[in-house]
């Protein structure tokens, strides 16, 4: 196995130099290009007094560019954290400050925040823009790198009502990305759309197990217009297409995919949420001849656990498959026993996918990793032929738009508002975004805030996807016999 | 009417996407998509909003660039569906 991030590129570049690695609207970089820019970033990082396994923060948009960035923090020896740049200035200091940023990496247009970022967080010692980046400066030794050592901290949402920040070692990316490489059976003549985000887990597997097949990644951030996405797969003839349930219902009701044949496509990949059956179904008979991989995951695990064997997609349209190669899955309840055939547990992982742990958290590690194994917090059961499904979410999160969103973290900052006296976020059934989010609030006696006002506020303090959708002002809020709420409740009432 | 339109659009925009404030200083030719200010989940909001403020019907392929990716575009592209349907 490929023992760090970095050398996946610089053995694709033996092989096929001159093959495009990364496409973007308009630009290509080929595999030897690519190496080279990840080579001098690196040498450049190291000039600035960058040390081995010091942490550094990609603030930026999918770009060629902010790509080798993150692979260029790997080969200096650091440890790569894509900060989502949709979360406000507090949060990203938080992060900052979590994992003692030692330098960002800020993309075009995000000079300004990394600057605000870097006033707040001291351990940041310097900030690196496009233009710095480019500069050619290749650094005659590199550390030595060992494949279980932290190549990435990615934050996702915890029980906590704060982020997490997932450690995951070079060995657990690239395992993970050799067995999507492995049942997609992807090759170097394989390109793939990408509109995740590189921040989020399911983005930056995508891009690695391309990369390591020798294929193309295709960057493409339009997708608020999906028909530019399709031009994209009709003009540079991708063979996949990667994307959350959210992208594929837009397709399908906001864009002409139901009226292009798209010839060049092979494959199409979700993951991220539970993809709706009715979707499952219409891309089944749309496609008949394109594989479609339903995919499950967590963070925790590289992303990837277990994917549907496309030639069940019709037949199991609501199923998540089996474990993918190298990972062991089992279904276990809650004394640890493991459950019968039909009968719902919760979802434990082993494997070399598996993280190294919670960053500066063992308390919340602990929890979740046990004697070897992962425990995801997802409840489901396996048919008689060992195919799983999904029945539940132990954790209480909520998926918008392939987002997992700790409820909690809304109510945080909804509590805060001066007049608001309680706070209840739930998960309602969306068409296009699988889920929305819908907050219930009680106020303070006398208190004149609105519904529009408090998700005005919402909108100051979260990103976009955890602001919800509908605020409903209640005279009170159901509870349970010991005084919790009852959410169950207040989704039968939404 | 065509200035009532704009505002609007502006304010709406500035109100969901710009938390209240034009620290951006909207220009009626800003792009949405290079800004940063409308993403895939906005898209879908946006249109909600036309739709329901305009009566009109947001049509599949009319979900691009030259039809809502600035205020001249959006309100061009709302005048004439409003055209249209009289």
């Amino acid at each position: 196995m490929i023992p760090s991030l970095y050398q996946i590129v610089s053995k694709a570049a033996r092989a096929y130099p001159d093959k495009p690695a990364v496409i973007e609207p308009g630009k290509s970089i080929t595999y030897k290009e690519f190496d080279e820019k990840i080579d001098s970033m690196a040498g450049h990082i190291l000039a600035m007094g960058f040390k081995k396994g010091e942490r550094a923060g990609i603030l930026a948009k999918n770009s060629a560019d902010s790509l080798a960035a993150y692979l260029a923090v790997t080969k200096a020896g650091g440890v790569s954290v894509w900060l989502n740049h949709t979360l406000s200035l507090s949060e990203t200091v938080r992060q900052a400050k979590d994992c003692s940023l030692a330098f960002i990496y800020a993309g075009k247009g995000f000079e300004a925040k990394s600057g605000s970022i870097m006033a707040d967080a001291r351990s940041i010692r310097f900030v690196m823009d496009e233009a710095q980046a480019r500069a050619s400066l290749t650094a005659k030794r590199f550390p030595k790198i060992k494949s279980e050592g932290l190549a990435s901290v990615v934050y996702t949402a915890g029980t906590t009502r704060r982020a997490l920040g997932v450690m995951l070692s070079h060995k657990n990316l690239i395992s993970n990305a050799a067995a999507v490489v492995k049942y997609a059976r992807l090759k170097p003549s394989d390109s793939v759309v990408c509109v995740l985000p590189l921040y989020h887990i399911y983005g930056l597997s995508v891009a690695i197990s391309h990369l390591l097949a020798g294929g193309t990644v295709m960057i493409d951030n339009r997708f608020m217009y999906p028909n530019l996405i399709l031009d994209t797969i009709e003009k540079y003839r991708a063979t996949g297409f990667a994307g959350v349930s959210s992208h594929y219902a837009m397709l399908l009701y906001m864009s002409d995919m139901p009226k292009r044949k798209l010839p060049s496509l092979r494959y199409l990949m979700q993951a991220g949420d539970r993809m709706p059956e009715n979707i499952t179904k219409r891309l089944v008979s749309l496609f008949p001849g394109k594989k479609l991989y339903l995919m499950y995951g967590q963070t925790e695990a590289s992303p990837r656990i277990a994917y549907l064997d496309p030639g069940s997609a019709r037949k199991k349209p609501g199923s998540i498959g089996r474990a993918i190669p190298g990972v062991t899955i089992k279904v276990v309840n809650e004394s640890g026993r493991e459950c019968r055939e039909g009968k719902a547990g919760e979802i434990a992982v082993k494997g070399d996918n598996v993280m190294i742990g919670y960053w500066k958290n063992r308390r919340e590690t602990r929890k979740v990793l046990k004697k070897g194994w992962l425990y995801t917090g997802d409840i489901a059961f396996k048919d008689k032929e060992g195919d799983l499904f999904i029945a539940g979410r132990r954790k209480g999160f909520v998926k918008i738009g392939g987002n997992k969103v700790n409820p909690a973290e809304i109510e945080n900052v909804v509590l805060g508002i001066e007049g608001v006296m309680e706070a209840a976020a739930i998960g309602a059934k969306d068409p296009v975004l699988g889920e929305r989010l819908k907050l219930f609030v009680t106020l303070v006696p006398g208190a004149k805030i609105t519904s529009a006002e408090i998700k005005k506020i919402c909108r100051s303090e979260l990103p976009t996807y955890k602001v919800p959708q509908e605020v409903a002002i209640l005279k009170d809020i159901p509870k349970n016999s010991f005084g919790k709420i009852a959410r169950e409740e207040l989704s039968k009432r939404s | 009417m065509s200035g009532n339109i704009k505002e609007e659009l502006k304010k709406f925009i500035v109100d969901n996407y710009l938390l209240g404030s034009d620290s951006l200083n909207l220009k009626d030719d800003d792009s949405f998509l290079e800004k940063g200010i409308i993403d895939s989940i906005g898209v879908i909001e946006l249109t909600s909003f036309i739709q329901r403020k305009y009566d009109i019907k947001v049509k599949v392929p009319e979900i691009i660039p030259e039809n809502l990716d600035t205020l001249n575009n959006l309100e061009a592209y709302i005048e004439r569906k409003l055209k249209s349907s009289k």
